[in-house]
């Protein structure tokens, strides 16, 4: 397969997940939304770094992966502390701060 | 040539962020052995010493010259790298040293936590601006935001806290993936990820308009626009600026925006990816300064809550600040960089009094609205003078730190050319405006009449901050040729690959 193949997948995936944090309201659904498109930045990474016979993007993969999982730790913490709070997590609840 | 070995001279030129590191975790520990605030807060604000004097040693070269890079290029420590990180270190200790009552009355439970998240994203932000690979810079954005992210919700009664936390980590995660796929793009258009050969690697690519270098461009100018709350990705900065604990919220309003410049400049600049004076690039950048500028200025004008306001403020001053990256797109030469680091300075600086201010009005009355400020001048004249006199030098009243810093900026766009006129007279314009706002403050605390006369003690530590700051803006009123020769030093390194 061409490497275009490869960068249209990954940009549909990318959108899709861009997408589903700009239209979803649960927080739980955005997170997954925005590991769709940690996933589409990494075949992406894959992909070029397969057809430029070069390293570096198989390295970027694997510290994209921990960094996300680090990342996802400190939100389901901060989503289990407003669910606390409030016993409700939509965002569209979240409303207290606006002007 | 990145050095290849490691040895004693590439773990000293780490040594800053590693002892930063290392302290965060003593400061963890130690909330563990012992009861007592003090000696936390001590501990964390004397042990910045350490950091600080090894900076100086790189300074000075004190164990003989060190090369340039290190660790295989991902670590480059250059006069741009220093300049930020002595900037961080001086807002570790401003934040540090305006926390004390703040967190011993609303955070009782976590003051290792407080302490140690704080420094361990200050070795992220020294990271950042001396960053060589687009791999370390992601990593160190992610050793930044991640602790920022539970700084805003550390406060865990409030209901306003956690819900600025959500925000900030839902958004802030979405940036760095938009961010990550710019580089992945870049790499995809050089072969590369190392800075200094994307920097050879794009010669000639944006000229011609290469398509998967100038989306990775915009990518990542859009992933760092969140970083530095540019418009249209500020949205969230106001949110989390108010229901972020209010010394967090200096830290954001300073750290965060600093270090979201520092990997700009490092990225767009050293790795060359806008070397070319793209027209295509520089008019994005200069239609989102017009906006970031306008937008920031004219809504800070209708808020209530101070925090807010600064939240409008600090968007308005990130606009003029990409005035100064668009000179820079545009004519590839250091002095828009240099306006930038000299304005960035001015406005960490005084940006940590005006926030010592907002904390001693919250530490009396534990409120925070713009209208509270009413007859602050008669309760703590010399808390509110300092106050007034740090918002007049952020809204740049000739003749303060900031109106210098400003002017150099607009002088830099200016001066090189016709193309940026535009621009220019929109920053002037929107200089105008903001000083409504910041006059109003200051309005408001010197004429109208208190509700009830009465002395409102500010606690000693956040007096001493106000104090530092109020001296180092009268430093660089009086004096801002040094200031601005540093500045200059710094930026022209990152010309030097």
């Amino acid at each position: 397969m061409p490497l275009s193949a490869y960068l249209a997948v990954s940009a549909i995936l990318f959108a899709i997940g861009a997408t589903g944090v700009v239209i979803r309201r649960n927080p739980l659904v955005m997170f997954m939304s925005i590991e769709l498109m940690l996933n589409a930045v990494n075949l992406s990474f894959i992909a070029f770094a397969h057809f430029l016979n070069s390293v570096e993007g198989w390295m970027f993969v694997f510290l994209v992966l921990t960094v996300a999982a680090a990342e996802v730790v400190v939100g389901l913490a901060i989503i289990v502390s407003i669910f606390r709070t409030r016993h409700n997590v939509d965002v569209d609840e979240l409303n207290s701060l606006k002007g | 040539m990145p050095s290849s070995t490691i040895g004693p001279t590439q773990i000293w030129m780490l040594s800053p962020e590693l002892s930063m590191v290392l302290l965060s975790f003593v400061v963890l520990g130690l909330d563990l052995v012992t009861r007592h605030k003090a000696p936390v807060w001590l501990t964390a604000l004397i042990g910045l010493v350490v950091p600080t004097a090894l900076t100086f040693t790189l300074v000075f070269n004190a164990f003989g010259g060190h090369p340039r890079s290190a660790f295989y290029g991902m670590l480059v420590v250059d006069n741009f790298a220093i300049f930020f990180k002595l900037l961080f270190l001086a807002i570790g200790f401003g934040v540090i040293l305006v926390s004390y009552q703040y967190v011993e009355k609303y955070l009782r439970a976590t003051p290792g936590e407080y302490y140690s998240i704080i420094l361990m994203s200050l070795s992220g932000m020294m990271l950042m601006a001396s960053t060589g690979e687009l791999i370390s810079v992601y990593i160190s954005l992610e050793l930044t935001s991640i602790p920022l992210y539970i700084l805003a919700g550390l406060s865990r009664k409030d209901g306003r806290s956690a819900e600025s936390a959500v925000k900030y980590v839902l958004l802030g995660a979405m940036s760095s993936a938009i961010l990550l796929y710019g580089m992945a793009l870049v790499y995809g258009a050089t072969g590369t990820t190392d800075l200094i050969e994307i920097a050879q690697a794009t010669k000639g690519m944006l000229q011609s308009n290469n398509l998967l270098l100038l989306a990775g461009d915009v990518f990542i100018f859009a992933g760092f626009g969140f970083k530095i709350s540019a418009v249209p990705f500020h949205m969230w900065a106001p949110d989390i600026y108010e229901g972020s604990p209010t010394p967090s919220t200096l830290f954001f309003s300073v750290g965060s925006k600093a270090a979201g410049f520092a990997a700009l400049l490092r990225v767009f600049v050293f790795g060359g990816l806008a070397a070319e004076s793209s027209t295509y690039l520089w008019v994005m950048v200069a239609i989102v300064a017009a906006l970031t500028m306008t937008l920031g200025n004219v809504v800070a004008l209708l808020q209530s809550n101070i925090k807010r306001m600064m939240a409008y403020s600090s968007i308005g001053q990130a606009g003029y600040l990409l005035v100064g990256f668009a000179t820079l797109i545009i004519h590839n030469t250091a002095l828009g960089d240099e306006a930038m680091l000299a304005f960035l300075f001015v406005y960490v600086v005084t940006n940590i009094g005006v926030f010592a201010g907002i904390v001693a009005l919250g530490d009396a009355t534990g409120r925070e609205n713009i209208r509270d400020f009413d007859g602050f001048g008669r309760s703590n004249p010399l808390i509110a003078g300092g106050m007034a006199l740090c918002l007049l030098a952020l809204a740049g009243i000739p003749p303060m730190a900031g109106f210098w810093s400003k002017l150099f900026i607009f002088w830099a766009a200016w001066g090189q050319g016709s193309t940026l006129t535009f621009l220019v007279i929109l920053g002037l314009i929107n200089s105008v405006i903001s000083i409504a706002y910041y006059v109003n403050v200051v309005y408001r605390m010197f004429v109208i009449e208190p509700a009830k006369r009465e002395f409102m003690r500010a606690p000693r530590s956040v007096g001493l901050t106000l104090a530092m700051a109020v001296i180092a803006i009268l430093a660089i009123t009086v004096v801002f040729g040094p200031l601005l020769q540093q500045a200059g030093v710094g930026a022209s390194s990152l010309f030097v690959r």
